[in-house]
Order: structure tokens, then sequence, then C-alpha cells
């Protein structure tokens, strides 16, 4: 579906990006994430053939991003992070634009996003906020018949009741097979909507994999109450942070060893158990912390 | 009162800095031009170049009238008369059309970026901005007709009185005054920076004509425009300081409807309501070329209204031209007349190049705004659609293409169907039509160019305004002061054949199309292969 490889893209003196390798599959769903500045926008621009890679290689489709732009895009839906809409065409006639350029045009589907995203497109585009252009532009995307959907930050803007609506609807193109790539900086959404994620930083992907596989390198947190006083615990190497607290016994761990945690703890007789998985803003720390500290 | 004009200082400051490169700039290029041609007349008068008297003929012809105003002083015409007569109106436009970019800059624009919005929420006063800005263009204008006075007084010539200078000088200034005014009270009225520029600018338009058409006609017309009532101080002449003060009063007026409307009206938002638009977009709005139309559809018209207009004016005043050149030796004398051609016929050569330059305005302007969409990020939003490059950039072509025909079409049918109203042996439409097309590879090389511009220097498209200038320089004024030919060689007007005095020469036509295709697929190829500037 989507395949980058090698991506090096400077300006002038600045290094954009330095080396980016990207893989999205079909029906996948690519959380693509990374401190401001990192090179995502670049790097979704450089898919969408708006920008050359100075080296390396996009494919979409099978197709070369830059050369074969406008045949890639009769299926490719885009969302820009910073949506500018000409100021004096309405959002309706915005959106009827973009559908009719990709021959797509699918009036019901079109009426029902509308009004699901609560957008007036009678007024024109230069008084409209932040958040109606972006709906514009998600309403054009929705409607139209794709089969790669490029979404760049699309959320930044929308309330938290547009933001379910929005992940209503990602979450159908996922069960209808199509492919998202998704930049996002919130975190909690990208872990609910996206089974894979790409972390990129100054530039460089950090770390790819499914969200499932990245868990595994994090620490879970275990909370544990027990009938007898716990012995012994702190000294074991695969613990970290250990603390008692009024809740209970509180520590790290890394997930593989969580079974044989629980058959130690078991002899205590525990009372209760609680073990939080990490989420991605953890991951995402630890990951930033982590470089900071070693440079 | 703090609450309205509080931290009014600090703004106005920072806007004197903020724009020190624009109002000096404009300074320099409005009191270089003004005075840069003191000694140009000096050399045309008194080298003998040109007859005194006619001299005076030729601006007493109708047509020069209702270009630059009625001429005064003509027992006596002193370079100071001659210098007056001509530049004066020339030189209120350009302090008119100052006035209404620096006003809207920093009212209107400043609302629609959101940056107004930011200022507001300092602890500023309501009216701090407005204050700041009227401070701002008071300045400036001030500043320009001292320095305006200064300089011509430094460079004076025959004829030209202290007292004439600082006339010169202070009516600028008043007519500058003015325009910032009405422009700041267009910006109250208009609900967004575009619109509020372009009706400030169609009022400096209209007024011109008012002044036009009232000092060929009807005086009263001319003295109704502030314009026209500015040329009675006659400079230079009589000095007369009279006109000043209505002007200056009627700058107050609309100075204090400003302030008073800016109080009644929100933010962001015009008294003429901003009204709903179309739910759905037109069949047409379904492509590159539908939205290049869709875009730039009311400035097109607006401009082809503007050009029939001119073009009427002209043609209003073939019968008056008529009488007048068949009957004064004098000027059949200077302009070389040949016998086989109509008087008509012979000052049509010079209406033609006129209105083919001034129609290359607007065509610069739409070919340019590629480069406007590319900077404000909707070109990327195309290009993200299935749209290639070369079909984005080759609509506004083919829509420049298309609306030249129309301009230069207008122009022809405007000076003719005017002209024959007035002058039964006006020359037919066919060679009104033939003599305006003949320009048309003229202006389409010059497009060409800015093709390659936008090609190859992303967001440096303005340097073609300066070739134009350039153009307009050498070709018009250039004529009168009898700049050498090769000068004019140099733009691609200077090989248009002076139809029908002089045969039509295909070779020329040919070589003009054969370098506009070149240009264009240069343009074009620099165009595909960059990338578009990004935010």
């Amino acid at each position: 579906m989507l395949q980058a490889t090698n991506i090096h893209k400077n300006f002038g003196k600045v290094t954009a990006l330095d080396g980016v390798d990207l893989t999205l599959n079909e029906g996948e769903i690519l959380g693509f994430i990374g401190p401001n500045g990192a090179g995502k926008t670049t790097m979704m621009r450089i898919i969408m053939g708006v920008l050359q890679a100075d080296q390396g290689e996009t494919k979409v489709f099978g197709l070369d991003s830059w050369q074969n732009a406008v045949e890639i895009h009769q299926k490719v839906a885009y969302v820009p992070g910073d949506v500018n809409l000409w100021p004096n065409l309405t959002g309706g006639e915005v959106i009827d634009l973009f559908l009719r350029l990709k021959d797509a045009h699918q009036k019901n589907q079109k009426q029902q996003l509308i009004e699901q995203f609560e957008l007036d497109p009678t007024k024109k585009c230069r008084t409209y906020s932040k958040g109606n252009r972006q709906k514009v532009a998600l309403v054009a995307a929705f409607a139209s018949d794709a089969d790669l959907y490029v979404l760049d930050e699309p959320t930044s803007g929308l309330d938290p009741l547009m933001e379910k609506v929005f992940q209503a609807k990602v979450l159908k193109l996922a069960e209808a097979g199509k492919s998202v790539l998704l930049s996002s900086h919130i975190l909690s959404e990208v872990e609910k909507l996206c089974n894979k994620v790409s972390i990129i930083r100054e530039g460089k992907i950090i770390e790819t994999g499914t969200l499932s596989e990245m868990k595994h390198l994090t620490r879970m947190q275990v909370i544990v109450k027990t009938q007898k006083k716990l012995k012994g615990l702190h000294e074991s190497p695969y613990i970290h942070d250990y603390r008692e607290t009024s809740k209970g016994t509180s520590f790290s761990i890394n997930s593989e060893y969580i079974g044989d945690i629980v058959a130690y703890l078991t002899p205590f007789g525990i009372t209760d158990l609680q073990c939080l998985p990490p989420t991605l803003e953890e991951l995402f720390m630890s990951h930033y912390s982590e470089r900071g500290q070693s440079e | 009162m703090n609450k309205y004009i509080a931290k009014t200082r600090i703004l106005f400051l920072n806007m004197l800095r903020r724009d020190r490169l624009v109002w000096s700039l404009w300074i320099v290029a409005v009191v270089g031009f003004i005075v840069g041609l003191v000694p140009v007349f000096d050399n045309l008068l008194l080298a003998g170049e040109m007859d005194r008297l006619a001299m005076v003929e030729m601006m007493k012809n109708p047509a020069m009238i209702a270009l630059v105003g009625p001429v005064y002083g003509e027992a006596d015409y002193t370079l100071g008369a001659a210098f007056a007569n001509y530049m004066l109106v020339f030189s209120l436009l350009i302090v008119g059309v100052m006035n209404v970019f620096l006003v809207t800059r920093h009212t209107r624009l400043e609302e629609d970026t959101g940056r107004m919005e930011l200022l507001r929420a300092l602890p500023v006063g309501r009216h701090a901005n407005l204050m700041a800005t009227a401070l701002l263009t008071l300045s400036v204008n001030v500043l320009l007709a001292v320095i305006l006075t200064v300089f011509l007084y430094l460079f004076r010539g025959q004829g030209m009185s202290m007292e004439g200078c600082v006339l010169f000088g202070v009516s600028m200034g008043v007519i500058g005054i003015f325009f910032a005014a009405t422009t700041a009270f267009l910006s109250q009225i208009a609900s967004n920076n575009r619109s509020a520029l372009s009706m400030s600018i169609l009022l400096l338009l209209i007024l011109y004509v008012m002044r036009a058409v009232g000092d060929v006609w009807h005086e009263s017309l001319a003295l109704i425009s502030p314009l026209g009532l500015i040329l009675r101080t006659k400079i230079f002449v009589q000095d007369s300081w009279w006109p000043v003060l209505p002007i200056v009063a009627l700058s107050l007026v609309f100075a204090g409807l400003t302030l008073f409307l800016s109080d009644k009206r929100d933010m962001g938002s015009g008294l003429l309501p901003e009204k709903a638009g179309r739910e759905h977009g037109a069949t047409w709005l379904s492509g590159p070329f539908g939205l290049a139309f869709k875009l730039t559809k009311n400035t097109i018209i607006l401009w082809g209204v503007v050009i029939f207009m001119l073009a009427a004016m002209y043609g209003s005043v073939f019968g008056e031209l008529d009488a007048y050149l068949s009957s004064n030796a004098t000027i059949q004398a200077m302009i070389a007349m040949d016998p086989r051609f109509t008087p008509v016929e012979q000052f049509m050569v010079l209406l033609m190049m006129v209105m083919s330059i001034i129609s290359t305005v607007p065509i610069l302007a739409l070919v340019n705004r590629i480069s406007h969409e590319e900077k404000n990020g909707f070109l990327e939003l195309m290009l993200c659609q299935p749209v290639s490059k070369t079909s984005m950039i080759s609509s506004y072509l083919v829509l420049t293409l298309v609306t030249s025909v129309c301009y230069q079409f207008i122009a022809a049918f405007g000076l003719w169907s005017v002209g024959s109203m007035v002058l039964e042996t006006t020359p037919t439409l066919t060679s009104f039509i033939v003599s305006a097309f003949l320009y048309l590879p003229a202006i389409w090389v010059i497009a060409g160019m800015l093709i390659v511009i936008i090609g190859f220097l992303p967001g440096k498209s303005a340097i073609i305004y300066y070739y134009l200038g350039y153009a307009i320089v050498v070709n018009y004024i250039g004529r009168l002061i009898k700049m050498p030919e090769w000068t004019r060689k140099l733009t691609s007007y200077g090989y248009i054949p002076q139809y029908p005095l002089e045969e039509i020469s295909l070779s020329v036509h040919v070589g003009l199309l054969a370098l506009f295709v070149l240009l264009c697929a240069v343009g074009f190829y620099g165009f595909r292969k960059r990338d578009i500037l990004t935010k």
C-alpha cells in the first residue's frame, strides 16, 4: 500500500528527514507520532508527492509518489495539518470541488457526513474557525472512496464530541479494509485507533511496531495487596520503582516476567491485584527521556 | 478616554518601525519620480526640443485634458505651469494608491489575519490601532509633503516659486490624507480586507473619471471630485490655496465617520453583512480551470469594466480631437502627420499602445494568481487531489490568454463604439480590433516571462512589475522625451508595428509568439521540477 525507504529531505542546511522508513500494509491503521518539528508533516507531503525527496523512494500502490502523483491521488484522501481554504468559496463548494476532482461524488454520503460533523456548508471559508475548516477537509476525505487515507493531525481543532465522530469514521474505514496513516499528538486517540505505530524524532524513525509488540518492551505497573507481608521483592532484579503506598505495594515490571511474579506472589495470599498496561504516553515519554539522557 | 486610546503611542511607534522600509521606499520613489522629471521638462522646453506654444496646444487637446486636467497659464506657459499641468494628477493618483495600501494593511488586513485579536487582548484601547494608523498616515503624508517641497525647490526651474513648491507638496499631502480617511471609512463597511482594498481603489478610479469627464465637459463634476478640485490650486500659475480647505474638511468628516462606525461594529466583521453562499458547487466548478475562473471571475469582470471605461473616455474625445487636429497647423507639424491617414487613425496608434499596457496589469495579476495560491497553501490542497502541476499552471495560462483577447476586444470596442457616436469618420471596428489584437503577442511575451519567474524563482514574481514599469516609462514617457529607440526594443511592445500607419509584419508576430511558447515551456519545466512553497 505504502512503502517509503530511506527518505532524506533537507531544506537548505536544515535536515528535515534523515533516512525515514515507513511501511503501511492493506487494512492497517498506522499511527505516526512524534514531537513538533520532528518531520511528520514533511514526510506526509513527500508521500503526497507535494515535495520531492532528496534521496530515497516512496511508493504508493506500487507507484512512485512524485512521478505518478495524479494517478495515485485518485485513490488517496488527504487531510492537511493546517487546513487553508479559499476565503471566498463556501465549505460546500470546496467539498464538491474535491469530490468532483476524484470523480467520487456520492451525494448521500456527503450529506450524511455534513450532518454528523455539524458543518454549515453555506458559509464562506474565511468565516470558519480552525475546527470547521478541518471538518470541511474531513468531510471531503471521508466522502471520497479512497483506499488510503493520509490524515495529518486531523483532530487538533475538533471538540471532544466531533473527535468521537471522527474516531467512529476511522474505525469504519478499518472495518472496510482501508488503510490509514494518522499523525497525531493525542496518544489516547492513536491507542484507540491504530494497530501499528511509528515514532519519529528529529527526522528519524526511532521505533516501529504493533502496539502489543511495543508494550512488550515497556514495563507494566502492578499494585498488589496481600495477607502476609511481602518479602524480598525489592531485591529482585526484575522489579523497578518499588514503593509501599496506601493502596498497596506498587512496582513496575517488564511484561514478560508477569507470570513469574504472579507465581511468586500467590503464597503471600493476594487480596487485590491490579496490572496496568503501559499507555502510549509512557512509551512516548520513556523514549524521549531516554534519548534526552543519552545525548 | 483611556479605554479607547490607551497605548496608541507604542502601537504607532511599532507600526513606524515595522513599516520603515515600506514608507521610506514609497517616499523615495514618489519624490524621485516627481523631482526627477523636472530637469526632463526643463530640457524639453528650454533646449528648444519642443516649442512652448506647441506644448500648450498639445496639452489643450481634449484627450490630454481628460488624461491630466485643464491647462492653466497658457499665456505664459512656464516650466512650472507645464510641469504642474502634466505631473500633478499622476502624482496624486500615486499618493492615493500609497495611502490605500498603507491603511488597509493596518486595519482590515490585521483583523483578517487575526493579529488584531492578539493586540486587543493586550491592555490596549479599543481604537488605539485605528488612532495609530491615523498617526502613521498623517506622519507619512506630512513627511512626504515636506521632503517633496524641499526637493522641488532645490531642483526648481523657471516659474517655480517657493509658494508653488509648498502648494505642490501640500496638495499631495492633503490628497494623501483624504484617501487615507476614505479607505479607513470603507474598511469599516467592507466585510474583509480584499473588498476593502478593491472598494478603495474603485473610489479612486471613480473620482479620477469624474474629474476627467468634468474637465472636458462640465466643470462642476470636476469640482465635486477632490482630484479635480485640487487642480484648481493652479500651482505655479496662481497658487490658490482655497481648494485645500474643503478637502481637509471632507477628510475630517470621513475620519469622524470612521471612528463612529468603528465603535459600532464588531472586530472582524463589516457593516455589509457576509451573505450565505452556495451550499453546493456549481457544476462547472469541477476542475483546476473551473476553480481558477471562480477565484478570479470578479476581478476579471471589474478590470473589464475599468478598461471599457478608459477606452470609452478616450473614444468620447474623438470628435473634439478630429476638429482640433485638423484645424491646428502647429500640432500637425509636431506629430508629423501623414496626409494619407486621418488624425484619429494617427492618434489611435498611441491610444492602443496605452490601452494595451494598461490591460497588461490585470493580465499579469491573473498569471501571478498561481503564486498567490501557492503562498497561501491552496495549491498544495489541489495537488493532493488527482491534479497535476501542469494542469494547475496551464489553467491559469489559458484563462489569461482568453481574458487578454477579451480585454483587447473591449478596448477596441470601447474606443470604436463611443468614438463612432461622436465622429462619423471614425475608423471601422475591424481596424480597431486588428490594431488591438496586434498587441496580444507583446502582452503574452511579458506573461511568459512571469511564468519563467514562477517556474524558477518562487515568491519573486514582483520582479515582473519592475519590468512593466520600465516598459511604461520608455514606451509612454520615452516617446515624449525622445529616449533612444533601443530602450523601447528591450520591451516586447517596441516591436509591434504602428498599425494602420505601418504594415503588419508577419515575422515580428511569429517571432514574438515563438518566444512566448518557449518562455512557457521553460517556465512549466521549472515549475514541474521544483518543490512548491509550503508553510
